[in-house]
């Protein structure tokens, strides 16, 4: 393929030798080293390709060998050129377009937004829209690190960007953050102030729940494993108290706690659903409408307005594109407007069970991602005469807890009644078990 | 009777293909002899040869540095022809070599 393009672009002639000893003229051309290529013997003679260069170098060998050359047709670009030479025109035109194509080519066309999954590409087009980074700029004004810098401090889940350039697109690639984003930025925040100000940061429950288990890497254990805790209630605590000799309270070490509790807790389940539901019966008619746009100008062909009151429409749009990554700002548009009449229909029993069933088994799922583990389920589905339900209670094994400031406790107070609760405690745990 | 020149010719051939055979060199480098390449019946390469001497489309002989290969066959083409290497394609029937000294 790309030797028969080499050869269109040097150009070439097929040409016949004829005469009484054609062999040896294809002997003096390897001799010499022209290239020869599609031989084939015809009726006496030798048809074959022979390059322009080539060509020219066959005078003496055809006066040696004493054979005669026919040129039967000329392919190939310069040919083609030269044909063509006084179309003024269309050598302005080529030029014109190889132009255009290098001066489109220094914009950027197209923003590729990739890896977003709780925000749309476009929230975060209007975003970089404020930032003036929008279809149309020149691509010496794009600054990939400023605009990374930008998404970072906008917005907080997304905890990795990358910006790049690509022919004419600009490629953005996100990470948001999949983990509980709340807990662990407090966390990190946390800890980078306690560095600093040393101010605790308790674990407290975020749900009502029985504790399972507890693993302690700072701070001092407020609760015992079986116990049952309210939302709100100190797990473990930031301060951990420091005795004498007499077991008395002298004051409290900051810090910021860290643990892995899982509780045992209940959760509520419901979820409902309609047992009727509208289906759409078409009619037979189509409006359609197709637009082109040239940058800002648009040119729109036919029209979508009708007089139904219910409609569904459909829409496609695209960009014209050389290859992957050169982007032209050339778009088109479709639009498609199919009235119909909506009819209500019921659902069977069956139905309706699948569905409800399919949503519960997604929530699971999504549990189960977060960590969660169920133990025991009893999720009933409860049909209605309009409206059937999913009603239940989950019980599950979850992580609980989450950082909150801690109350400073006043260590004078403390010093008479304390002493005596904690001292045992805070002899043996020094707020940095294993 | 043999000539001077063959007999010289074979020692040569001889003594350069032990030292083909010592050095592990491929043959058709060191003693110059075509290598023909074969995919299926339609085509077919030929390297270290020396010209062609007849071309019809159903008949092509080539001259080798110890004789003549014969190719016959339908519809032969010669898809190139240069200096190292040149390639048939067409319906190829038989090669056959011809005048080539057989070793004792």
């Amino acid at each position: 393929m790309l030797s028969r393009l080499i050869c269109y672009i040097k150009g070439y002639l097929r040409i016949r030798i004829a005469g009484y000893s054609t062999e040896r003229f294809l002997n003096a051309c390897r001799h010499r080293g022209i290239y020869l290529w599609g031989l084939q013997a015809v009726s006496g003679a030798y048809e074959m390709n022979i390059s322009i260069s080539g060509f020219r170098k066959l005078k003496p060998i055809i006066r040696k060998t004493g054979t005669k050359v026919t040129v039967l047709k000329k392919s190939g670009l310069p040919f083609y050129l030269f044909r063509y030479r006084k179309r003024k025109l269309f050598f302005a035109g080529a030029f014109f377009f190889v132009f255009l194509i290098f001066f489109m080519s220094r914009y950027i066309w197209n923003i590729d937004i990739a890896g977003n999954k709780s925000r749309t590409d476009e929230t975060l087009l209007e975003f970089l829209e404020t930032k003036s980074v929008r279809n149309g700029m020149a691509k010496s004004k794009v600054n990939c690190q400023r605009i990374v810098k930008d998404i970072r401090k906008e917005y907080d889940d997304i905890i990795w960007v990358s910006a790049s350039i690509r022919g004419t697109r600009l490629i953005i690639q996100i990470k948001e953050n999949e983990d509980s984003p709340a807990v662990s930025e407090d966390k990190e925040h946390a800890q980078e102030e306690t560095k600093e100000a040393a101010s605790p940061v308790d674990i407290v429950a975020d749900k009502s729940c029985t504790i399972v288990s507890a693993i302690v890497r700072n701070g001092l254990l407020q609760t015992k494993i079986g116990a049952k805790v309210k939302k709100g209630d100190v797990l473990v605590s930031g301060q951990v108290p420091v005795n004498n000799d007499a077991g008395e309270v002298t004051g409290y070490q900051y810090h910021v706690s860290d643990a892995d509790i899982i509780g045992k807790a209940k959760l509520k389940y419901k979820d409902s659903c309609s047992n009727t539901y509208i289906e759409k019966e078409n009619f037979d008619v189509c409006k359609k409408q197709y637009s082109l746009s040239l940058g800002n100008i648009r040119f729109s062909f036919g029209g979508i307005k009708n007089d139904y009151e219910h409609f569904t429409m459909y829409g496609e749009q695209g960009q014209l594109k050389f290859f992957d990554n050169f982007y032209l700002p050339v778009c088109w548009w479709s639009r498609e407007a199919i009235p119909y009449t909506p009819r209500k229909k019921q659902h069977d029993t069956a139905e309706i069970q699948q569905i409800l069933t399919e949503r519960f088994v997604r929530y699971c799922e999504d549990l189960e991602k977060k960590g969660v583990e169920i133990i025991e389920n009893d999720v009933k589905i409860y049909t209605g005469q309009d409206e059937s339900e999913a009603k239940g209670s989950l019980t599950v094994r979850m992580p609980i807890g989450k950082a909150k400031a801690s109350r400073l406790l006043e260590v004078p107070k403390q010093k008479e009644d304390k002493g005596e609760k904690t001292g045992d405690e805070a002899d043996g745990n020094d707020g940095n078990s294993h | 009777m043999k000539t001077k020149r063959q007999v010289s010719a074979r020692e040569e051939h001889s003594l350069k293909n032990r030292l083909s055979e010592l050095s592990e060199l491929p043959k058709d480098v060191v003693l110059g002899i075509p290598m023909l390449t074969m995919v299926g019946q339609m085509e077919l390469n030929i390297e270290n040869y020396r010209g062609i001497i007849e071309y019809t489309d159903c008949l092509i002989r080539i001259h080798t540095k110890d004789g003549q290969i014969r190719i016959c066959g339908k519809n032969l083409k010669v898809d190139y022809y240069t200096n190292d290497e040149m390639k048939v394609t067409g319906h190829i029937i038989s090669i056959e070599y011809v005048g080539l000294s057989v070793p004792d």
